[in-house]
């Protein structure tokens, strides 16, 4: 494996940015509140040392399989950590608002689709199959997580919804890295695998990193005090809810 | 069409980095804005005009079809004036939730009212919408036109009553103020 010099500051520094937010997000306990974010950090944490393990110490077809499972895992959990951040943000009282699920699952399933499609029409000028697929994943996944953020941003706003700072921080910094990956993804879709690939995975490392500190510095900090929601009160809202929607859908129905 | 591919992509992408890097602007911005900025950023409304409209429907009397398709669409101030409310709502919401620091559980509870009453708004805004497109496949929705309008302004009346009544009991000092904005 020939790394260089920046290579392995840029590994050494990710690892230890996510280990060092995975410790945050455990010992301020706000694993409570974002189980799939944290499960995501812990997952990236141990995911570095095996690869490079397995990289080392097995044949390549072990450390195909064991990449592409774990790439699979990571958007799963990647997905795992949107639909957190929705039911956040999209259920002020405990329970979802009418449309507001609807829309973000709609939307949803057709942001997959035209991020399929995008992906599909991309064509990389890699040698091997194997280096296409790479580049077409790597932008299938990030066309996917800024579409749902958009969809998310825009339900959000027409329901005026607001976001707390522990949720904000997660969205921005996120959606920041998101960006940068967007942009080196197209360019990847451009120049290929071989030309400026380096430097740009660079670029997007950079991001991630600066995303992993301001997430390290949000999550510490703790929350402005807010009034709970008595049982009583949030019982009282989702009858609310229930009897809304059922006089809507009736309404509809007679229309 | 192989061809324009590149050409696709590179647009639809750009086109998704914009509309995220707008809306999160928009959301920071909103995060920073106080009360006494949203309630400037209301937009002004013919609110004599608008009730009328409203409670035309809300509280059916005799002679109750009076009112013509004109009559409502030109009192709300046509298409503009629909977006305008549109606008509002997303204000109000906001100001609703900033009365949960004085007054929690009724600003709890008349802000989920607000926020069904603006689903339903915003639903009759794109009925109308869908009417305003010259196409015989939307005939229905032309047809309905003004009804659909008019159900966007009681749901619209309804939303600023609440808030309004909301502020009288929560912030008596900020009532006045708001009650002009509105």
């Amino acid at each position: 494996m020939n790394l260089s010099a920046l290579d392995w500051t840029l590994w050494v520094a990710n690892f230890l940015g996510e280990a060092a937010l995975f410790s945050v997000l455990i010992a301020r306990r706000r694993w409570r509140e974002f189980p799939v974010f944290t499960a995501l950090m812990g997952f990236e944490t141990a995911l570095g040392p095996f690869q490079y393990a397995i990289f080392a110490h097995c044949p390549m077809n072990w450390y195909a399989r064991f990449y592409w499972s774990s790439v699979l895992t990571e958007f799963l959990l990647q997905l795992g950590v949107i639909w957190e951040i929705a039911q956040i943000v999209m259920r002020p009282t405990g329970t979802w608002l009418r449309d507001a699920k609807k829309q973000f699952i709609l939307g949803g399933a057709a942001a997959v689709l035209l991020a399929a499609a995008l992906s599909w029409m991309i064509s990389p000028p890699a040698s091997t199959l194997l280096g296409r697929l790479t580049v077409r994943s790597s932008f299938f996944t990030s066309l996917v997580v800024c579409e749902l953020f958009v969809v998310m941003l825009l339900t959000a706003k027409q329901l005026g919804l607001g976001f707390r700072n522990h949720v904000f921080a997660l969205l921005t910094g996120w959606s920041v890295w998101v960006l940068a990956a967007m942009l080196v993804d197209l360019l990847h879709g451009y120049y290929g695998t071989h030309l400026y690939y380096d430097a740009l995975n660079n670029g997007r490392k950079f991001a991630y990193l600066a995303a992993l500190v301001y997430w390290m510095v949000q999550f510490w900090q703790d929350e402005p005090a807010r009034q709970e929601i008595p049982p009583e009160l949030r019982a009282y809202i989702l009858a609310l809810h229930q009897r809304v929607n059922k006089d809507i859908d009736t309404l509809g129905a007679r229309r | 069409m192989t061809f324009l591919q590149p050409y696709l992509v590179f647009a639809g992408s750009c086109a998704l980095l914009c509309a995220l890097t707008l809306l999160l602007l928009q959301l920071v911005k909103q995060r920073q804005r106080g009360w006494h900025d949203l309630v400037a950023s209301l937009s002004k409304l013919d609110m004599v005009e608008v009730c009328a409209v409203a409670t035309d429907y809300l509280a059916p009397h005799s002679g109750q079809i009076d009112l013509e398709p004109n009559e409502i669409w030109e009192s709300l101030g046509g298409y503009q004036g629909l977006r305008k409310m549109r606008e509002n709502a997303e204000v109000m919401l906001a100001l609703a939730a900033c009365a949960q620091q004085w007054n929690f559980t009724e600003a709890v509870i008349v802000t989920e009212r607000m926020r069904l009453d603006a689903a339903s708004l915003r639903r009759a805004v794109r009925r109308v919408e869908l009417g305003l497109i010259p196409s015989k496949l939307l005939r229905r929705y032309q047809l309905t036109l003004p009804l659909h309008a008019q159900e966007a302004s009681s749901a619209y009346y309804l939303m600023r009553q609440r808030l309004l009544c909301l502020y009288e009991t929560s912030h008596a000092g900020l009532y006045p103020k708001l009650a002009a904005a509105l």
